[in-house]
Parts: C-alpha cells; structure tokens; sequence
C-alpha cells in the first residue's frame, strides 16, 4: 500500500508540472465508442449518420472501450462521459443515464412504432451448411418459443414474434450448445439460456460474447453451433450463415447519471460522434 | 557374460536411452515452441507486410482496417507501446529497486513477514483485476486530480508501474541478497555506515541481477495487454510524448481489441502487429545480452 500511494504521489508531482500543456477542460466531453468490427458500433454509425463514403468516420479522439460491460462501466465512471450501449444492457443498469433522442426514450413501443430512430435487430445464426444439431434446433425453438419470447420482453427488449408463438415442450435432451458473438446479445442469451436450462437440465449452453465479428468466424470455422449478431449480417456473411431475428433492441446513448443534459437530437448525438462538437455547452 | 547379465544390461541401455530421449524432448519443448512460433508469425504476418508495403506499414499514421480501401499504418501502436513501457519503467523501476534494497536490508523480520508475501500476492492478481481497478481508481483519479479524460498514457504507465512492481522487486531482491557478505562487511569496516556501504557497495555489486530485473519488467510492460487496453482510451492516433494526458493504443491491444472481428487481410495486418511486437521483444532481449557482455557481468 505504501508502494502505492508513493506511485501515486509520484503521479500527482507529475501532473502538476504537467497541468500547464495538460488542460483540465471542465466541460469537455468525453466520447466513448465500441471497436471497429463491433456490431453495436457499425448499426450505431449507421443509423446516426456518422458514415462518409461507407466509412465509418466516427471521432478518432474517441476512448475505445473493448466490450459492452467496459463501455458501460467508463462512462459510469466519467461525469462528462458519452457512449452507447444496447438498450437492453442500458435500461437494466442503474450506473448510467439513458437519453430520450430528439424526445424520444427508447421504450418497447416507441422501437415497435419507429419513433426511436436507433435501433436494430439482434440476429442469431448458424452454418447454412452444416445446419443445427437436434439440440441447438431444440434451443433455437425455445428462443422462437411463447416462453423464450416472454423472457425477451422481461428484459428490456422488443420480441420479435410479439404474439401467437407456439408453446414449447422439453423433450428430455442432454449435451452442449456453444454459442458465441456479440456481447450485446450476451445478456439476452444468459437470460434465454437460464430459462431453458431450467426445462432441461442436461443441456450446457456455452455462451462466449467476443464480439458480432468473433462469433460468425466461430460458426464458420466450425467452433460454435450458434451466432450472435447485433447488426444485419452482410452479403459476403450471407453465403454462408442462415440468420434468424429473435429480437429488436434499441442503442441507447448513454450518459454518467450526475450529467444535467436531458435529451438530445438525433443531429447532436451526431455532432458529438463526429467530434464536431466537443463541449457540453455546445449541445446544452 | 552370461545370458542373465546381458539381458540386464540391455535393459538398463534401454532404460537410459529412454530416459535421454525424455529429457532432450523437454529441453527442447521451448526452443521448439519459440521456433513454431517464429515461422507462424513469419509465414502469416510478413506477406501482409509485404503487401501493405513495410513502410507503409510501419510508418503509416493511419489505421482504418474496415474502411475501402482499409488503412493499415501501425506507427500510432508503435509509439504507444513504447509511451506506456518507458512510462511503466518511470514509475516502477525506482519503486521497485528502493522496496527491495529495503526489503534485503533494512527491513525488520516482522515487517518482512508480512511484505514479501504481499509483493507474492502482487505477482499473482490477474490483469484484468488490474485492469478494472485502473478503470474505477486510476482513471476518475488522473481526471478528477491531473487532467484529460482519465483514459490516457499516464494512466496506463501508472498502472503498469504497478504491474512491473513484483516482477522488479523479487528478482532485485534475490540479486542483492546474492551478494557475498564480505563486500557488505568490508565497506562497513571501511568506515562506511550501513546506508552508504549498501546503497554504494551492495547494490552496484548486484548490478547485473538489478538489470535482469528490469528487462524483465520491461519485457512485461510491452507485453502487457488486458489491464492496457482497459485504460489507455485505444486510439490509434499518433501521439507526440508530451501528449500523456492522451489515449494511445499499445500494439498488443491492437491485436486483442480487433482480432476477434478481423478477416482475410485485417486478420494478417495485426498479425504482422505481432510480427512487429515479436521484434520489440527480442530486441530488448539482445540489448540486454549486449549490455550483460559489455558489463563483464
């Protein structure tokens, strides 16, 4: 510990000499956005029009944040912070604020009506080729299930078979699914995978959220049963993966629950994205 | 010789050769595994290399991998990998080599008892911990008393300074204790009092080991990836060494970050990111064997 507070004290001797190039900015904002290849980022650009060309132009001064729950834990850490995160994950989490967009808060409804602008549907899939097993079938069933599409609407997000699912029945099965990809799916799946369990208790779900990109390569390369994607999958993904929408999930954009804005357009969470504004009194 | 005997030695021959054909597959596991290594980080990363150009590659300032065409310039990581080691060595190496002359020296038994284990305990917490601990502590900490957005290089050179800590102490600690007792003895029969004849005797004479200690430490910043990539912001824009109070992207946090997403020459650009990491690595490691030549030690 005194080791510590020695590093420490170093650092704070350090800064001060260095307070006169550094700038302690009061109201500067902080953007934190996903990594390139995250599904979450690539619907977020999108959607909010920070693309040029095709190119995902997002602010280069941007903090990358490696993950959902890193995302979301750095901009609960950071009074001036910005991000965004799946609504999903957001909603649930009392450390961040979510933000209505141009008046809008990012409820079931207002994602089912198409007032809330953001938001994209959550994507599984599986190698057209090789198929389902007879148990990732079965799981794949429970998700599409009255049951699994109840669990989907518990939990912050919009099903995407609202009414009329079919009810499902445990047929007494045993072994292993993997499913990997997107960490935003991530959630959703625990909570989709724990309420199957709990109607077949042999079957494990192995469910690793390494990203949109991490989980079709998976697929591909004959490493997991199962996909997630938070994004639309592309023509070249297409060819070789059959995807399948279980839910509509918005993106919220994200703040430190202490920050006094309110709301945003849709113009200035674009503005900030794009690093073309850069304090709070610019968008206030 | 007898039947008897004869079938006894040839199991005995048997027997040792057995023995040394274990022995030899063990002492080669690791030059095999360092060579396995080399010629997959050369077959997959040096084509791409080739293709992005080297010096494009190297010297590049840009990385943009999913844009058409993609960029790949990789100067940023360079640079910041090399911002946080340097920054790490800043805050660890005195730290360390002060705790472990104090540990071998002045320290007193029942202090000793309870600070070797805690530098133990030190070496043994996973990075990520390390890593979430910078992201709630050290980050609102830089931000709130320093400057910037918390994520920046001084952030991560904190953090990594902590990090390199055990790796510095222990084996300085062992290196100081290592020297004979006769040189300790004789500066204090010089006249020396106990500060002097340590700090001016005892630890130029554990020199070599105190080194050791700290390649060792850096070799462990370069390569550190969890805990950096947690709070150093990851922007891949090129910083000059006064910005420290800005993000940077080390290259190990490069390949981490974007690898899982990465196909077809994304995928081959990080790996020639470890192509480039690999020799960081050993360039360190020869400069060290330099330095150890050089010295005499």
């Amino acid at each position: 510990m005194r080791r510590i507070l020695t590093v420490l004290a170093a650092a704070v001797v350090l800064g001060a000499a260095l307070a006169g190039c550094g700038g302690s900015d009061g109201g500067a904002i902080t953007v934190f956005t996903r990594e390139d290849g995250s599904g979450t980022r690539s619907a977020f650009v999108e959607i909010v029009g920070i693309v040029e060309n095709g190119n995902d132009n997002i602010y280069r001064e941007a903090v990358v944040t490696p993950g959902t729950s890193v995302m979301m834990t750095n901009v609960a850490e950071n009074p001036l912070g910005i991000g965004y995160a799946s609504t999903g994950v957001a909603l649930g989490d009392g450390r961040v604020k979510v933000l209505p967009i141009d008046g809008v808060f990012p409820t079931a409804e207002n994602m089912l009506n198409g007032t809330y602008a953001i938001q994209r549907p959550f994507i599984i899939a599986y190698g057209s080729q090789a198929g389902l097993t007879v148990l990732a079938r079965d799981f794949v069933d429970f998700i599409f299930s009255a049951q699994g599409q109840a669990v989907v609407a518990g939990r912050n997000y919009v099903p995407f078979v609202p009414t009329g699912a079919p009810e499902y029945t445990a047929g007494g099965l045993s072994g292993t699914v993997v499913v990997n990809g997107s960490s935003s799916v991530y959630d959703l799946m625990g909570y989709l995978s724990a309420a199957y369990r709990e109607l077949n208790p042999n079957v494990r779900i192995d469910i690793h959220g390494a990203g949109t990109g991490h989980g079709i390569n998976a697929v591909r390369d004959g490493l997991a049963d199962i996909a997630m994607s938070s994004r639309d999958l592309r023509d070249s993904e297409l060819t070789f993966l059959t995807p399948m929408v279980i839910a509509i999930d918005g993106i919220a954009v994200i703040v430190h629950p202490d920050n006094g804005v309110t709301g945003l357009t849709l113009d200035a969470v674009r503005d900030v994205f794009l690093g073309e504004v850069k304090e709070w009194d610019g968008v206030r | 010789m007898g039947r008897r005997t004869l079938v006894a030695w040839k199991k005995v021959c048997n027997r040792e050769f057995v023995a040394k054909v274990i022995f030899i597959v063990s002492a080669s596991a690791a030059v095999l595994a360092v060579g396995l290594i080399c010629v997959f980080l050369l077959v997959q990363g040096l084509p791409a290399m080739w293709d992005i150009g080297i010096v494009s590659f190297l010297t590049g300032t840009d990385w943009r991998p999913t844009w058409t065409p993609p960029l790949f310039g990789i100067l940023p990581m360079i640079l910041g990998s090399l911002y946080v080691t340097v920054g790490a060595v800043f805050f660890g190496v005195p730290v360390g080599i002060f705790a472990a002359v104090f540990m071998a020296r002045f320290c007193p038994p029942y202090l000793y008892k309870v600070l070797k284990p805690a530098v133990n305990l030190l070496a043994g917490i996973p990075s990520v911990v390390y890593g979430y601990f910078g992201m709630v502590v050290l980050v609102p900490f830089v931000r709130g008393h320093i400057g910037g957005n918390g994520n920046s290089i001084l952030t991560a050179s904190i953090l990594l300074g902590m990090m390199i800590l055990p790796t510095i102490i222990t084996i300085s600690e062992s290196a100081i204790r290592a020297v004979p007792e006769e040189i300790y003895e004789g500066a204090v029969a010089l006249g020396a009092s106990h500060e002097r004849a340590v700090f001016f005797t005892v630890l130029p004479a554990a020199k070599s080991g105190v080194f050791a200690a700290v390649i060792l430490g850096i070799g462990r910043a370069v390569g550190e990836t969890m805990a950096v990539r947690m709070v150093a912001g990851n922007q891949a824009v090129l910083r000059m060494p006064h910005e420290i109070l800005s993000g940077t992207r080390t290259l190990t946090a490069n390949v981490v970050i974007e690898l899982g997403y990465a196909a077809d020459e994304h995928r081959q650009a990080l790996i020639a990111t470890g192509v480039v990491l690999f020799v960081f690595i050993m360039g360190i490691n020869i400069a060290f064997s330099m330095l150890k030549k050089k010295d005499g030690l």
